[in-house]
């Protein structure tokens, strides 16, 4: 399956009378490695949840692969290829976690991933597969959520804070497994309050502050600081 | 002797109770929808079972499986069309709009069938009975239980291991996640409804023909229903069907000691479960 591009335009999206983006143009061409940081309520995980179709948008468009997502609903644009890795991980605690999997594969789309390929982009799953995914280590839900999505074969795969209260070397490994997902050809989008981690795994970084895109640009064009003062909504002098 | 008798009576009565409790048991489990309808609909197909055998000039037996499949697909439609308007983080829209739905069905049979007795006549199974050592046991009684049982596993085979049933308890559990999967939530509701109207209409059948109805008793069928389904524990079929047992069990037994403490014996029992295990008998986080 190949990757396919996000683009997002003019999007503005928020919760009832609460706007949380405003105008916000992205794109994200099929095969990029994007990633968007910023503080806590920054819009980050509304951006997501809005390519999902799972918050109001009230202006704008998201189109995937060129095609408007415009009123379809998020069952669809999965059914389309795009995959979301949510905040918090939203395991399935009651299900064991071969199902979860299994659940993952539920459209049956085809393509390289099924359950040796995702065993074997992480191999602790392997172990716990009759476990109820509930009783997983942070770390374990993490991989387990990851996994779920590849099992859809996604052509885009949106992860939302997977470091987030995480051990420092078991972030670096997630990260080495996104790397060789995104290796393969698929189009990824990270979210991630992490900088170092950001900067390191994207080809593109975009900083978004109170709901607006306030800085854009490859890792090696931007320093640390001037993504720190845009990540803070400091004004650069 | 005779209070063995009480039990096993209580078991079978307690598989009526299960079967008209799975519908309620499923719906609330995956949406969290409160049928107050629930009964009536009961009442509702078992009417129905009667106009169609005798439109037919046939045997309920033959009605039963015409009513339970435009059951289903009322049921599905119904949701899909209706229903899951009333979803969301508050109950109560569900809660009203199913009243009024019972409010509606009862007073649209009275119109149509009056106050009096109805009984649905499947011939001599009613009084037929299977001897069990010294014991006589009704064999009415015995299909419904041994039909309860066989719909419950089949369901919770379903539930288990196929991939509806996967989806089905994925959305239970969390439907905006389910959803990233590219899983239909609004249709699995429709199919929930679907047995669940399905179910109902199988209960009518065998209530209307172990005793005789009349439109207003759905609300009484509601109560037992929801008794079952608490003291078994919400999200367990098999709960419900526990549930059912000990209700049944307990106003046989009741019955037999003291006539007429039946009905406050099943009351009594499941507020003694609503109090000491609040979460049921295999209810999710009972002790």
């Amino acid at each position: 399956m190949s990757a396919a591009a996000l683009d997002a335009t003019g999007l503005s999206a928020g919760y009832g009378p609460f706007q949380a983006l405003f105008d916000l143009t992205l794109h994200a061409p099929a095969g990029s490695r994007t990633a968007i940081v910023g503080a806590n309520g920054a819009g980050k995980s509304t951006l997501l949840r809005a390519i999902l179709g799972q918050v109001t948008v009230t202006g704008g468009d998201i189109a995937f692969d060129g095609r408007s997502l415009r009123g379809v609903r998020p069952h669809r644009r999965a059914k389309a290829g795009i995959a979301l890795v949510p905040e918090g991980r939203h395991v399935f605690g009651d299900m064991s976690v071969a199902d979860n999997l299994r659940v993952g594969a539920h459209l049956g789309r085809s393509g390289r991933w099924d359950l040796d390929a995702v065993l074997g982009a992480f191999p602790l799953l392997a172990e716990l597969l009759d476990r109820p995914a509930g009783v997983l280590s942070g770390g374990q839900k993490q991989a387990l959520a990851i996994g779920r999505a590849l099992m859809a074969n996604p052509r885009v795969l949106l992860l939302d804070e997977v470091s987030l209260g995480l051990a420092p070397i078991v972030v670096r490994d997630l990260y080495a497994s996104v790397a060789e997902i995104a290796a393969t050809g698929t189009t990824v989008v990270v979210v991630e309050q992490d900088l170092t981690q950001a900067l390191g795994f994207a080809d593109h970084v975009h900083c978004l502050l109170e709901g607006r895109i306030v800085l854009s640009g490859s890792p090696d064009e931007l320093s640390l600081d001037e993504i720190r003062d845009a990540y803070f909504g400091v004004r650069v002098a | 002797m005779s209070l063995l008798n009480a039990v096993v009576q209580g078991i079978a009565l307690g598989g009526l109770y299960a079967l008209f409790a799975t519908g309620l048991s499923l719906a609330f489990g995956v949406m969290r929808f409160v049928n107050l309808a629930h009964g009536d609909l009961a009442v509702l197909a078992a009417y129905l079972i009667l106009s169609v055998a005798t439109a037919l000039g046939a045997s309920p037996w033959v009605a039963l499986p015409i009513v339970l499949v435009v059951g289903g697909a009322v049921g599905y439609g119904a949701q899909t069309a209706v229903l899951n308007r009333t979803l969301g983080a508050d109950p109560m829209p569900s809660i009203l709009v199913t009243f009024g739905l019972g409010v509606v069905i009862q007073n649209a049979l009275l119109e149509k069938y009056s106050v009096s007795q109805q009984r649905l006549d499947i011939g001599g199974l009613v009084t037929d009975s299977v001897s069990v050592g010294s014991l006589a046991v009704g064999t009415l009684p015995l299909i419904i239980l041994a039909t309860a049982v066989v719909l419950l596993g089949v369901l919770e085979l379903v539930l288990r291991h196929t991939r509806f049933g996967r989806a089905f308890r994925a959305t239970a559990e969390d439907s905006r996640t389910a959803q990233l999967m590219g899983i239909d939530d609004r249709a699995i509701y429709g199919a929930a409804m679907a047995i669940s109207f399905g179910t109902v209409a199988l209960a009518g059948f065998f209530v209307g023909s172990r005793t005789s109805f009349s439109p207003l008793v759905g609300p009484a069928l509601l109560l037992f229903g929801f008794e079952a389904v608490v003291i078994g524990g919400i999200g367990s079929l098999w709960g419900t069907l526990l549930g059912g047992v000990v209700l049944g069990v307990s106003q046989t037994v009741a019955n037999e000691l003291a006539i007429g403490w039946d009905l406050l014996a099943g009351h009594a029992v499941f507020l003694a479960v609503l109090l000491l295990r609040p979460n049921g008998l295999l209810g999710k986080g009972a002790a």
